[in-house]
């Protein structure tokens, strides 16, 4: 960029062919990368659903201890593992260095994941499908949830949250059918 | 220093400073105070489903 204007009387000058083309080019990309992204909104599958509340943080611990103990079925290496019902929601909350449980989630049923901090900014991310989210402490982020494939997810803090950063790997199992989540080899919660 | 006689807009987009405070004043409306406008109409927690889940 030139500090100078340019020769007075350059508003009027014709504009060369060439130059025409490169901004025609310019605005048509524009306008595909926009309209594109109102269509992936309208058609996209499983889009983020926007939704998010603001809640305190120790009132949102209180929901998400309440949901645990509405539906522990077991416990791995001292986290909860819980089966929420079809439809249903989950609380789940980051904290240095956890997360407060295992959901363990049906293939093909939606859930509504709530998610929050009870401390710093942590991020969800889900791999290997690589979805990935912003956990903030005082706001519930609403993330509507349908597995399509059975298997063990982890869930990585993606946000660096402190020294134990690295440590901060859940778990999420999706199994193909409720029947399937009986025969799942838990250890039994010593104080259920 | 620029004629009265150059079109108006030459004259407009001539002035640097001009462009520099719309540079920064276009985006510090769109992005920042499009954001504060968000994190202020976040709503509540529902009562309702606070009052579900700890039942």
């Amino acid at each position: 960029m030139s500090l100078h204007a340019p020769a007075e009387g350059w508003y009027s000058k014709k504009v060369a062919s060439d130059e025409k083309w490169w901004v025609a080019l310019a605005a048509t990309v524009c306008l595909i990368t926009f309209f594109w992204m109102v269509i992936w909104h309208v058609y996209g599958k499983q889009n983020p659903g926007h939704q998010t509340y603001k809640i305190k943080e120790a009132e949102f611990m209180q929901l998400s201890e309440a949901f645990n103990k509405k539906h522990q079925i077991g416990e791995e290496n001292g986290i909860p593992v819980v089966a929420p019902p079809s439809n249903g929601d989950v609380f789940l909350t980051a904290q240095m260095w956890r997360w407060s449980s295992i959901p363990v989630l049906v293939k093909n049923e939606w859930y509504t994941f709530h998610l929050s901090s009870a401390d710093v900014c942590h991020g969800f991310s889900v791999q290997p499908i690589n979805m990935n989210f912003m956990v903030l402490p005082g706001y519930d982020y609403v993330l509507r949830f349908k597995p399509n494939a059975a298997g063990d997810y982890k869930m990585f803090c993606n946000e660096f949250c402190g020294i134990g950063h690295q440590t901060m790997i859940g778990k999420i199992i999706v199994v193909e059918t409720q029947e399937e989540i009986q025969n799942l080899k838990l250890t039994q919660p010593k104080n259920p | 220093m620029k004629s009265n006689d150059s079109p108006f807009f030459e004259r407009l987009i001539n002035n640097i400073w001009l462009l520099f405070v719309l540079g920064v004043l276009i985006y510090f409306i769109s992005y920042i105070g499009w954001g504060m406008y968000e994190i202020g109409s976040v709503p509540d927690f529902p009562d309702q489903l606070k009052q579900e889940t700890l039942k």
